[in-house]
């Protein structure tokens, strides 16, 4: 086989795959988003932020802070409730997040909030 | 063995049907672009925006060409590389969009786009004598109905039917020249 022959055989299999991406993301979008809204709880653990007050308190902010601080959140417009002050929040996106990540859960994603930048990572648990 | 246009309406659900249809035309469509741009990285990437933006625009395939999808392909390939040219950066918004772009992991070209790529681009089809040309244009590009072809040459439908035969089997072994002499 030439490299031509190599290149475009690469080009059927990428290309088949991506179909195939495409056809399931098309078929299912409201599964998609419900798979969201439940998969996204954020969960503070109380001890890992231990002597400092890491995030602030109301539900607002800390659905500011997710698409500030993960670019694949950005125009997902979450909205939050207090599960536990300072420690759990139970988030739910309008909008299902970037592609790139199949499945959320477990995932740490970092957060922004307005008196420190870039250093708060809140792990994402079902 | 089914049609091109069997291929794309299995594919509006099926992508080992786009694949087939893909497997056929592959090698003719990287040609098209490789006799244009004389660059192998960027004949790959051309080819596979042509077939990424062919995946997103199938259910718009009209059967125009008894079946065939050729004529369709190359015109998408011809307007890959006007966008392309256009932009002054090789089109890949279709891949983009699938997501195939970071997966295909390809040596980037590095020619930038330029207008003699879009040299003799619709030569094939201004070569055709003028009767063959007109009645693939009203048939294909207008997508005329054979009778309405045949009432615009003043001719019947059985005539307007082998005109376009005959342009698209003038065009086909055009297109396969095209293919000889790039590689």
């Amino acid at each position: 086989m030439d490299a031509t022959s190599t290149r475009l055989e690469r080009i059927a299999v990428e290309l088949e795959a991506a179909a195939r991406r495409d056809i399931a993301r098309r078929r299912s979008p409201r599964r998609r988003l419900a798979l969201v809204a439940v998969a996204l709880a954020i969960l503070a653990p109380a001890a890992a932020f231990a002597g400092e007050r890491l995030i602030s308190t109301t539900a607002a902010d800390v659905a500011e802070s997710m698409p500030a601080g993960t670019l694949s959140l950005a125009g997902t417009q979450p909205t939050c409730t207090v599960v536990t002050a300072d420690v759990e929040y139970h988030c739910t996106l309008a909008k299902a997040p970037a592609p790139e990540v199949s499945d959320w859960k477990g995932t740490v994603e970092p957060t922004v909030d307005a008196m420190k930048h870039g250093e708060r990572r809140l792990p994402l648990a079902r | 063995v089914r049609s091109d246009a069997e291929l794309l309406r299995a594919a509006r659900s099926d992508p080992a049907a786009f694949r087939e249809l893909y497997e056929r035309y592959a090698r003719q469509i990287h040609g098209f672009h490789l006799r244009r741009t004389r660059d192998a990285d960027a004949a790959h990437e051309l080819t596979a925006e042509t077939f990424a933006q062919a995946w997103l625009s199938r259910r718009r395939f009209r059967d125009r060409a008894s079946g065939s999808a050729g004529p369709w392909l190359i015109g998408i390939a011809r307007n890959v590389i006007a966008q392309s040219v256009r932009r002054r950066r090789i089109e890949t918004s279709a891949t983009a969009k699938l997501g195939m772009l970071e997966r295909l992991d390809e040596p980037g070209s590095t020619v930038e786009p330029d207008e003699r790529w879009l040299e003799g681009l619709d030569e094939a089809l201004a070569e055709l004598p003028t009767g063959e040309r007109r009645a693939l244009e009203l048939r294909v590009v207008d997508g005329l109905s054979y009778d309405d072809v045949a009432i615009a040459l003043a001719t019947t439908p059985g005539a307007a039917r082998v005109r376009v035969a005959r342009g698209l089997g003038r065009l086909r072994t055009r297109l396969i020249d095209d293919q000889r002499e790039a590689l």
